[in-house]
């Protein structure tokens, strides 16, 4: 995948971004903290054990999570596992090409699982079926469907919507023909989300700081910085990408505002999901 | 210790005769299309068909990756075809499989007839389809979905292209089969077909099961007829976008 600057975007039009921002106004009349419209639409997935499809403006990521059954990781045996995993759909731009996933891809699944990993989103130790033997293993799958800029923060609010729909079987063994099999009885249950951690992404272009970059401004900014804030507005994972660099001023300085913002949205996606136990 | 697998059902026709879902033999399942649904391709189009939920969008003509690909006489088409992890039952490996690879292939050579591929020398005309949910005959709502998905991208081309399965249970002619009827296993076959309802020329033909040639005959008559309701659906949504882009402006 060819994310290079050079062959997207010109200097005119790097320029004209350049002065829109001496004048405090981005290309799509934004203010520097000003973040774009947020649509959710959760369990669309009919196939999913939980689904989300969340747009930030024009970019959309379809995530869908599976469960299966299996061993805990040896040092964890009495947690459930939960890996992300994350696939550029190739007709989310015309700069994509298909093949396995680049490091683009991988590191956003990184990204959003640990942002999942370090804050209270799941309660690991309910994922249990049988201690130090068997337990679930959510895969929380994200498809990257329309490339409009940060992706990042799209990707982590549609894993924690998705996680939000999930429902888990209550297993029971069974045998059946001599064979013994899990098999789903009673009520499902649902993972009781308490934490609802979201990721806010600033890009550096120049000297300016502005959070939620759209395409043009992701693609020519320096660096960005991924903050995935919880509800207690405790950061709970970082991460710092493009060959720039921050001073320790603007990283205090994106971090208060990473909060602030962060804050603003969780209570958006808890409004919304109070409205989907009626679905 | 391994989840219980998903069971079968016990009849695939109801006392009635209709099918467990309530259709006759020869009816269609619900089919809802939208075109226009990806911001950034060319042209794009989502297919809903009974519970299938398949997006796939075109782009193109435009130059060949990698270059060795591309032939001086004549475009080339490349179609993608990819389930979801989460749009089976089990979870699908998201590693492509040789499924997913000959599928991509049958769709384009599917599509082909209908293009102009030899007005574009050195070009590639891309088509990525993607099964966000699968219910049985996803090959074929694959192929309506990118013939769309290529009409949305305005190149010219001779008709549309249709996709339709047809098939058996328990030895009675179906049109359309769902997932449930697709994994029977007494007296059935299933045959995807897709059609240039023009001339009503077959464009992709593949058949899983035992059949006679006189219900050969029968199931691609039925499936001609089945196509009829798909392509008409087809026109619907191509007609929808664009009056309401003339009307209402986007």
């Amino acid at each position: 995948m060819d994310l290079s600057i050079s062959k997207k975007i010109s200097t005119i039009e790097k320029d004209y971004m350049l002065e829109l921002l001496s004048r405090g106004t981005r290309l799509d009349g934004r203010g520097f903290l000003e973040y774009r419209e947020i649509k959710i639409d959760a369990g669309p997935m009919l196939k999913a054990d939980g689904s989300a499809r969340v747009c930030i403006g024009d970019t959309q990521v379809c995530c869908g999570i599976k469960y299966e059954t299996g061993k805990p990781f040896p040092d964890t045996p009495n947690e459930g596992v939960i890996t992300a995993m994350a696939e550029f759909v190739p007709f989310a731009s015309p700069m994509f090409e298909s093949g396995p996933p680049d490091e683009n891809a991988i590191e956003l699944a990184r990204v959003v699982d640990r942002g999942i990993r370090h804050s209270d989103l799941v309660d690991r130790s309910r994922l249990v079926i049988t201690p130090g033997e068997e337990v679930f293993l959510l895969f929380v799958d994200l498809y990257y469907m329309m490339h409009n800029g940060n992706p990042w923060d799209t990707a982590s609010l549609a894993a924690l919507c998705a996680l939000k729909t999930v429902m888990l079987p209550t297993l029971k063994e069974k045998e059946i023909n001599g064979k013994k099999f899990h098999v789903p009885e009673g009520e499902p249950w649902s993972l009781n989300i308490q934490d609802y951690p979201v990721t806010i992404t600033f890009a550096k272009i120049g000297d300016y700081l502005i959070v939620d970059p759209g395409l043009m401004e992701e693609l020519i900014s320096d660096a960005r910085i991924s903050y995935c804030i919880n509800s207690k507005g405790l950061i709970t994972s970082i991460q710092k990408n493009g060959s720039g660099a921050f001073t320790t001023e603007e990283l205090v300085k994106t971090a208060k505002n990473a909060r602030d913002i962060a804050l603003r949205l969780q209570q958006m996606v808890k409004d919304y999901n109070r409205d989907l136990t009626n679905m | 210790m391994p989840l219980l697998p998903e069971g079968h059902p016990e009849k695939i026709f109801r006392e009635d005769g209709l099918r467990l879902d309530g259709r006759k033999p020869d009816d269609l399942r619900d089919l809802r299309i939208e075109i226009g649904v990806l911001k950034n391709a060319d042209g794009s189009a989502m297919v809903c068909h009974g519970k299938n939920r398949i997006i796939a969008g075109a782009y193109g003509p435009r130059e060949v990756h990698p270059r060795h690909l591309a032939q001086s006489d004549t475009g080339i088409l490349q179609v993608q075809y990819r389930m979801s992890t989460f749009s089976v039952g089990e979870r699908k490996s998201p590693v492509p499989g040789r499924r997913e690879k000959e599928i991509s292939m049958v769709i384009q050579h599917a599509l082909e007839p209908v293009l102009f591929l030899e007005q574009y020398p050195n070009s590639t005309i891309d088509i990525f389809i993607q099964v966000m949910t699968a219910d049985g005959g996803t090959r074929c709502a694959s192929i309506t979905a990118a013939a769309l998905a290529l009409a949305d991208m305005g190149i010219p081309m001779r008709d549309l292209v249709t996709g339709v399965a047809v098939g058996k249970v328990d030895n009675k002619p179906i049109l359309d089969l769902a997932d449930y009827e697709d994994k029977w296993e007494e007296g059935a076959a299933d045959m995807p077909v897709a059609v240039m309802m023009n001339e009503k020329k077959i464009t992709l033909l593949q058949l899983d099961g035992q059949v006679g040639i006189d219900e050969y005959e029968r199931m691609l008559d039925l499936a001609i007829k089945g196509a009829e309701g798909v392509y008409e659906a087809q026109k619907e949504a191509l007609r929808k976008k664009y009056t309401s882009e003339i009307v209402g402006g986007r």
